[in-house]
């Protein structure tokens, strides 16, 4: 953990903690933000107003430099990853990993996980599980739950 | 006479658990923020605000898909 001070939120933390983190001008000062994440909240979005908001956020973080946003090899790094999940190849380190039907649904949690190690930032995050799928491809990886981060809610 | 476990420690201690400090509270405070980070703020909460009214929203949209709303 203390290899890391910055910080990027899952989509789930945005759902879960809203209150606290809009309570907050250090988290929203301080904050990184993922593009996988803002397109999980935009395409979620039922109002064309709320749309907008979003779109400010996403300028003013662009602007900071602290928008993380996959490219075209964190894309193709990826899909061989989620290759390897879904078909158990060899890692380096631990051997043959179990099949995982639902590697295709964690794409957006591995682009996540990618993107943010390394901006040099931990994943707050309340998937622990999915997210320590890909511990054995990326040791630098490191994420952090929300009640650890928060505390209670 | 003090009752000591097989360690020698005293089994009262043994049980007692520190609390863990949640990560919110060790971030190193600011006491002022740029121009662009006020904006990042100012721009976090009310998006902050966006996923509520949206989490609400899908809750009624549901609520009324499942005939709990007339």
């Amino acid at each position: 953990m203390a290899k890391f001070h910055n910080f990027v939120f899952d989509r789930n933390i945005f759902i879960t903690y809203w209150k606290r983190i809009e309570k907050s001008p250090l988290l929203l000062a301080k904050m990184h933000f993922s593009s996988v994440v803002l397109y999980e909240l935009a395409a979620t979005t039922i109002s064309a107003d709320d749309l907008e908001v979003f779109e400010t956020w996403r300028n003013f973080h662009d602007k900071n430099e602290t928008l993380l946003t996959p490219d075209k090899t964190d894309w193709w790094e990826t899909a061989k990853l989620i290759r390897r999940l879904r078909f158990g190849d060899k890692s380096a380190s631990h051997g043959l990993t179990p099949k995982l039907q639902h590697a295709h649904q964690l794409q957006n949690d591995a682009l996540i996980a990618r993107t943010a190690t390394k901006a040099k930032c931990y994943v707050v995050t309340e998937d622990m599980d999915d997210f320590r799928e890909f511990l054995p491809f990326m040791p630098k990886l490191v994420i952090v739950s929300g009640k650890d981060f928060f505390g209670e809610n | 006479m003090e009752d000591k476990s097989k360690n020698g420690t005293n089994p009262a201690e043994e049980k007692t658990e520190t609390k863990k400090i949640p990560i919110i509270q060790t971030l190193k405070p600011k006491k002022r923020f740029s121009k662009l980070e006020k904006e990042l703020i100012k721009a976090g909460r009310a998006a902050m605000q966006a996923i509520g009214r949206n989490q609400e929203r899908l809750k009624q949209e549901l609520e009324r898909e499942n005939g709990k709303v007339s």
